[in-house]
């Protein structure tokens, strides 16, 4: 692991080094950056992980739609599957997971030639209609407000995102947390209009626990390929660092995803 | 020897028509360039394409990662205003710094949506003028801009017409000797520093002032 992070910060230093160009969206993380008012942008990203407990799988249907500049309303409705380890003894299944509803108001945005820096809040809404997994971005099957700031700094050269946000569950089933996340875009062509593009991701997330001494901190490395309205990624998430108990420690997670802009 | 006098003059008369069909089609055609902030990849350039294809008879729109400049052609029986296409940068959600509109009448329509500086008070301060190589509203823009935002320049000014800057400066904090590099810097020559080839080119086509040769 500690290889993992010297490999990981020594590509960050050599990117920002060398002549990079401008990326794209993270692939797990988010940036605050908007594409235009009345554009519609259909994503999947299907996330399979594997933690102690067994294997789940999460394939969601993402709607993004942008009435204005400066705001973004979409719908996540995910399709859930959970295969337990064998000796655990937990059923398994497969259904609807929980429906979320995302809103995003850009409040800051300063721009300059080929770069800008922006700020957006962000909420998202989790119903209750998946099964009660207790699973961070899977299934939590309860009832939860997650509320954050997003700020983005994106130049044709450096890419920046970071984002700091709180998980509030009110049936207290599940704890309260705080989120961060960190990604980095690192492209590998010259940025072209119309888009031709091949982006590496490096993210970092950390998710700890206001009620207990549960941390979680992880790290993705994504692949993306956009041509055109079309965008096709890939990443690998791993733990960096987890005091979770056995069952709920990640092990790894894949992400593969499409998305495409109307 | 007939036939061939025949095919020539028929070549030829084609030739010239198509010529005058061009000329006649550049006649009816707007040329718009707009100088927009904030395009830090090429996704949201996306946004920007789709907002501008509301106005319809948009055509050939390209954009530029780097310098962020925009063209696309319109009808000119559009009368496309500087105001509308503000009005679409906006709505994708960048900024606009400048726009050039060149009629196809010949008439030659500028608007500069830089941020407004504060009032400075410049007495006290010392002031130079010297020679800075322009040909548009655009590079006047550039110019005042690029001078302007300078540490100490309290004042700066150009005149188009005779291709003169004007700057009122701290002398504890610049020399007018800086100032010039820096037009050279953002691709207008003076008569002490060159600016690079590279910079040159990549100024809008409506910028591109005559160089001495070196």
């Amino acid at each position: 692991m500690k290889n993992l992070f010297i490999y990981t910060t020594l590509l960050l230093v050599l990117g920002a080094g060398s002549n990079v160009k401008a990326q794209g969206p993270p692939i797990t993380a988010d940036k605050p950056i908007m594409l235009g008012s009345k554009t519609v942008i259909v994503k999947t990203l299907t996330e399979i992980r594997s933690q102690g407990d067994g294997l789940y799988t999460r394939v969601p249907l993402m709607i993004h739609y942008l009435p204005t500049s400066n705001s973004l309303v979409a719908l996540h409705v995910p399709y859930v599957n959970y295969d337990p380890n064998k000796n655990d003894g937990n059923e398994g299944g497969k259904s609807l997971g929980d429906i979320q509803l995302l809103l995003k108001y850009q409040f800051f945005r300063r721009d300059w030639t080929a770069k800008t820096f922006r700020i957006v809040a962000k909420t998202i809404q989790n119903f209750p209609t998946g099964p009660e997994y207790g699973l961070e971005d899977l299934s939590y099957g309860d009832w939860a407000t997650y509320t954050s700031i997003v700020a983005g700094y994106e130049t044709i050269k450096h890419g920046i995102s970071a984002e700091l946000g709180y998980q509030y569950h009110a049936s207290h089933k599940l704890e309260n947390s705080m989120k961060a996340k960190l990604g980095f875009g690192l492209p590998l062509l010259k940025p072209l209009y119309p888009v031709n593009q091949i982006n590496l991701y490096f993210e970092y997330g950390l998710d700890k626990s206001v009620e207990s001494d549960n941390t979680a901190i992880t790290y993705a490395q994504g692949l993306q390929y956009a041509k055109g309205r079309l965008t096709l990624e890939a990443a690998i998430k791993v733990p960096l660092y987890s005091n979770q108990t056995y069952e709920e420690r990640l092990r790894n997670s894949i992400f593969i995803g499409t998305r495409y802009i109307f | 020897m007939k036939k061939f006098i025949i095919i020539i003059s028929s070549l030829s008369l084609l030739l010239f028509c198509n010529t005058e069909l061009l000329a006649q089609k550049d006649k009816s055609i707007d040329k718009i360039t707009v100088e927009v902030d904030g395009l830090g990849c090429p996704f949201c350039a996306y946004g920007l394409e789709k907002k501008m294809k509301d106005l319809k008879g948009m055509k050939k729109m390209t954009v530029d990662m780097e310098t962020g400049l925009v063209q696309f052609n319109f009808p000119a029986d559009g009368n496309l205003s500087v105001e509308e296409i503000n009005a679409k940068v906006e709505e994708a959600g960048y900024t606009t710094r400048n726009i050039n509109i060149e009629r196809a009448n010949g008439e030659v329509v500028s608007e500069n949506f830089e941020i407004e500086f504060e009032e400075v008070d410049v007495s006290g301060y010392a002031e130079a003028s010297f020679h800075v190589n322009g040909k548009c509203k655009m590079c006047t823009a550039r110019i005042e801009r690029s001078a302007r935002i300078m540490e100490g320049v309290g004042f700066a000014e150009y005149d188009l017409k005779k291709k003169v800057l004007t700057v009122k400066y701290d002398e504890t904090l610049i020399k007018p000797d800086n100032i010039s590099e820096k037009m050279a810097l953002v691709g207008h020559d003076t008569d002490t520093y060159k600016a690079s080839d590279e910079k040159y080119k990549s100024l809008p086509p409506c910028c591109l002032y005559k160089r001495k040769k070196s």
